[in-house]
């Protein structure tokens, strides 16, 4: 068994570690002080971001808390106790249980949905910061009751999670914007099919001729699809939410993937189906709408997937 | 050779002779045996050569290859009249990719993701990869590149962004005269 | 210890399968809907990790408890959890077809998903559940180090190496070498745990409420930082198997001194600052960080090569080997390991990252650690623990076959990834551009022969632990176990007793 290096007589030891023990426990209350005074309650201008790094001293300064009282509470027992053949023996293992668990319940207390409904009520905020505390003491002193050294790990560890919590949770740090998108591209008046048709072509193809296995043709197949009962409901469907899953087209399979285009607008889809019933062997004169905006418009707001629409497809027959 | 097919040499070699090295070694054991103090002496004054050589080498790369990194190239006065391009990367596509870039031209696609996370990442007509950046929600990264060669270019995702990841791309050409 | 390494190593031989069919969807060999390749893939990453992990955690626990007395029920806790979290998050792939991939970086799992609701609860709570039986373990061992030795800092060996001189005056015995790998990693695996904890719970409260928006860039930190850390863990903690059998087949001591010691300081600092290097790409980080990742990620293979793979050579330069399959194995892997450093560290470099980064490339060095010397520390193991039960060894002609199926079948494997990522094919992709194809069918083969080689070390392990002999290399065997039978003090007795 390795001592410390230094002997000392065992009652200057033991105020030499009542002495460090208190000075802990003074570091801890300024830390609590700190969130309380400096913190307070937040006032509209501190950003939540900010205010979660003053939850960082309440925190630390009650995990401070938890291992000095973990020290008076076992007080000169440094000597190790041992088991009958001299080897070291272990602390109660339950203790691990709230060392775990406490953190995680102060995650959970930081629910973002809350903050508007604390922000309102801040008695009920100071309540929560009041349980930070406690759960930080509750997990450094379970830590030191199961190994010393234990404690200041995970004193160090609340510290970091409160600190890494403050940059994430409920904020959005930089949010940059897309670029303004660009209105929907016109030609004679009329939004024009083509210039929209450029989303789908990387996939479809330029001349609507698909690739084998992944994607299907449009030539021909989108209008023999709005020929069909049910169709133009269904093809409005694929184009709001897109569209997964094994299907067939004149004999053969595919299975791609084709996200949802709902982000464009209704007339931009009605103007891009004319361009290809239109282009590749339709049988619908342009500028007689094949599926109208109206059409388009109905199928939104159903918060369909993609996996839905495919039964959609099987239902058509 | 371009770039990673040098990286591939590179590692190839240092992989052969490591695996010889090893065999070296381990055919020691069926010569005279020696006692582990007298391999340690020498063995220790050894390893202090191979710690200042392995240090002086990542050290030397590291500080070799700083002028190469990609970042903050957009701010460089080279790039001051560079043409810009905005990618929007969505869930399956690359919105806003020109069908058509001028060759020997500084490049700067600023690129965005409206969905998840994805990875523009650009093919030379050889199919080798030349320049990738991420595109991450909320964040605009920019990607600054000269095409010296003419052709068709590919773009593939590169980061993981669902089961139609490996369907996303698209291409460019890169081609005399002005845009 | 038996039963985590057991489980540990047959969860990794079924998702070796797993990973065997997307090599041979990838080949064009047979075709998959993406949503079973992606949620496999999800699977596999996720799986694998944690069962190797499961080996490490057996086996650090195991020689620490040789040393000092541990509550055996905690063990069976972390056990339990570790088991729970993993069939929360077979459930989710396998059934609920979860395919995020390993890494569910944010906000993919939610967004536009293509699997039901409940399976990215399952995953992401299973994955948390996991990371609190890790928790569990972590807290254990670090108390038994800590007891072992006294105080933190001696558990670190503080004085050994700034107090040399009283250390020694003192009659101190240095640390085993087994104990800096166990105290390192109890200790960064509760700041890992710590990370893993806020983004878990961040990600869960997100499930629950999709309108509380996250950080994606603070997300993709927190995730890198828990996925590398758990990562890198593994392979320090099977080290221990080799700082404690390779002794054993050499009859050397493996010798623990200053310099190892500052070698495992180092390890731990770096292995949880390295993660940066898993964002070269996103400029939206700042770029202190983009050129610490670098450095970080390069000291990193200092204390690895010039220490403990060196120590490793030291111990076999003309020395009296017991050369077996149990010492091929560890000699091996540390040959992988290095192998596998150096397809990092290039990797690593970020202007060779930018052609790198996310092509096959990035699952080719880690394959290289995990399968070229994770698994290979583990089997190490397994073989020194079948061969001194009986104090047998396997015959050259066995130890060749094995040889060349395992190392070969890696080879041609890791070659696969490695050229196709240099060729600039991407990663997680189901259908890969050329050369992709071709390639992936020759690692197809790589993988193939590999697995066969393990089933022969399955049957050979299985002989040797039962002590049947072969017809006609029972001579050999008789003589094979005639020299050099390596000390058999501390040698674990049967699996019944304590894991």
């Amino acid at each position: 068994m390795n001592s410390s290096t230094v002997s000392r007589s065992t009652a200057s030891r033991r105020s030499a570690s009542r002495r460090h023990t208190y000075i802990i426990l003074v570091v801890g209350l300024l830390f609590v002080l700190q969130g309380v005074f400096l913190v307070g309650l937040p006032p509209p201008e501190t950003s939540i971001h900010d205010h979660h790094i003053e939850h960082l001293f309440y925190m630390v300064g009650g995990a401070l808390w938890g291992v000095g009282l973990a020290q008076l509470l076992l007080g000169d027992k440094d000597q190790m106790p041992r088991d009958e053949t001299g080897r070291p023996r272990i602390g109660h293992s339950a203790w691990l249980i709230a060392a775990i668990l406490a953190p995680a319940a102060v995650m959970f207390l930081m629910w973002p949905s809350m903050y508007e409904y604390i922000e309102a009520r801040p008695w009920i905020h100071a309540w929560v910061h009041l349980w930070y505390v406690i759960l930080s003491v509750v997990t450094t002193f379970a830590g030191y009751m199961f190994s010393k050294s234990a404690g200041w790990v995970l004193s160090a560890v609340v510290g970091v999670m409160a600190w890494a919590a403050a940059f994430g949770f409920g904020v959005e740090n930089r949010h940059v914007h897309l670029p303004t998108p660009e209105a929907a591209p016109m030609v004679n008046g009329q939004v024009d099919g083509a210039a929209v048709y450029q989303n789908c072509a990387s996939c479809h193809q330029p001349n609507g001729e698909g690739l084998p296995g992944s994607f299907p043709p449009l030539a021909g197949h989108l209008s023999d699809l709005l020929g069909h009962e049910g169709g133009a409901n269904y093809v409005a469907n694929v184009l709001v939410y897109g569209l997964q899953g094994s299907i067939e087209v004149n004999g053969d399979s595919y299975n791609g993937v084709m996200p949802s285009w709902g982000h464009l607008s209704d007339a931009e889809l009605a103007a891009v189906v004319d361009y290809v019933v239109t282009s590749w062997g339709g049988d619908t004169p342009a500028g007689k709408a094949s599926l109208s905006a109206a059409q388009i418009e109905e199928v939104r707001g159903q918060n369909r997937s993609a996996d839905d629409v495919h039964r959609l497809r099987e239902k058509l027959g | 050779m371009n770039t990673q097919g040098l990286v591939l040499v590179t590692f190839a070699i240092i992989a052969m002779a490591i695996v010889a090295l090893f065999v070296v070694v381990a055919l020691t054991s069926r010569g005279p045996t020696q006692r582990l103090d007298e391999v340690s002496t020498k063995g220790y004054a050894l390893r202090r050569w191979w710690f200042a050589i392995l240090s002086t080498t990542l050290i030397l790369a590291f500080l070799i290859m700083i002028p190469f990194y990609p970042y903050g190239r957009s701010k460089s006065s080279a790039n001051e009249n560079a043409i810009h391009y905005n990618i929007i990367a969505r869930q399956y596509l690359f919105e806003g990719l020109p069908p058509q870039i001028p060759v020997d031209t500084p490049i700067i696609f600023e690129v965005y993701a409206a969905d998840v996370n994805h990875g523009f990442a650009i093919y030379n007509p050889d199919n080798q990869l030349i320049g990738q950046v991420q595109a991450m929600p909320s964040y605009r990264n920019e990607l600054v590149m000269t095409f010296t060669e003419v052709g068709q270019y590919s773009v593939r995702c590169l980061e993981f962004c669902g089961i139609g990841h490996h369907l996303m791309g698209g291409s460019f050409t890169v081609g005399e005269g002005n845009d | 210890m038996a039963v985590y390494i057991a489980t540990g190593l047959s969860v990794a031989f079924l998702l070796m399968l797993v990973g065997l069919t997307m090599r041979i969807t990838q080949a064009g060999w047979i075709s998959l809907d993406p949503e079973i390749f992606y949620s496999l893939l999800t699977l596999h990453g996720a799986g694998m990790v944690v069962s190797l992990l499961l080996c490490g955690m057996g086996g650090i626990w195991y020689l620490v408890r040789r040393e000092v007395d541990m509550d055996i029920r905690l063990a069976w806790w972390a056990f339990g959890l570790i088991v729970a979290g993993v069939a929360m998050v077979i459930a989710a792939t396998v059934v609920g077809k979860f395919g995020a991939a390993w890494t569910f970086l944010y906000p993919l799992p939610f967004y536009n998903p293509t699997w039901p609701n409940w399976s990215i609860g399952s995953f992401l709570i299973g994955i948390m559940v996991i990371t609190a039986g890790w928790t569990v373990w972590s807290l254990q061992i670090l108390k038994a180090v800590i007891r072992r030795s006294g105080s933190l800092r001696d558990a670190l060996g503080w004085d050994m190496v700034f107090h040399a001189k009283q250390f020694k005056a003192a009659g101190r015995e240095p640390l085993p070498a087994q104990m800096l790998p166990a105290i390192v990693i109890s200790v960064d695996g509760m700041v890992m745990s710590a990370g893993g904890m806020v983004i878990g719970v961040a990600l869960i409260v997100h499930w629950i409420n999709p309108a509380i928006p996250l950080d994606t860039i603070w997300a993709k930190n927190l995730t890198y930082f828990f996925g590398h850390s758990i990562a890198n863990f593994i392979i320090y903690m099977l080290l221990a198997f080799v700082y404690v059998g390779l002794p054993r087949y050499t009859n050397r001591k493996w010798n623990t001194n200053a310099v190892f010691v500052v070698a495992w300081w180092g390890t731990m600092i770096f292995v949880l600052t390295a993660y940066f290097h898993h964002m070269y790409l996103d400029y939206a980080q700042p770029l202190i960080l983009q050129y610490s990742g670098q450095v970080f990620s390069y000291m990193s293979a200092v204390p690895v090569s010039v220490v403990t793979v060196y120590g490793g050579l030291m111990l076999i330069w003309r020395a009296k080997v017991r050369w077996s399959v149990g010492s091929i194995f560890m000699y091996a892997g540390m040959a992988g390991w290095i192998i596998g450093g150096a397809g990092a560290l290039l990797d690593a470099s970020v202007p060779f990252n930018v052609h790198l980064h996310n092509t096959l490339w990035v699952p080719g060095h880690f394959h290289n650690y995990l399968l070229g010397s994770c698994l290979y520390f583990a089997l190490g193991w397994v073989f020194l623990q079948a061969e001194e039960r009986h104090h047998q060894r396997s015959s050259p002609a066995m130890r060749w076959l094995i040889g060349v199926m395992v190392f070969g079948g890696t080879a041609l494997f890791l070659t696969g990834f490695y050229v196709s990522g240099a060729e600039g094919v991407p990663r997680r992709y189901m259908v890969q551009p050329d050369p992709g194809q071709g390639l992936s069918a020759l690692a197809s083969v790589g993988a193939i022969v590999l697995l066969g080689g393990l089933l022969v070390c399955l049957y050979e392990g299985a002989r040797l632990w039962r002590n049947q002999s072969q017809d006609g290399l029972a001579g050999l065997v008789n003589a094979g176990s005639a020299d050099g039978a390596g000390s058999a003090n501390g040698s674990p007795v049967s699996t019944l007793e304590a894991p």
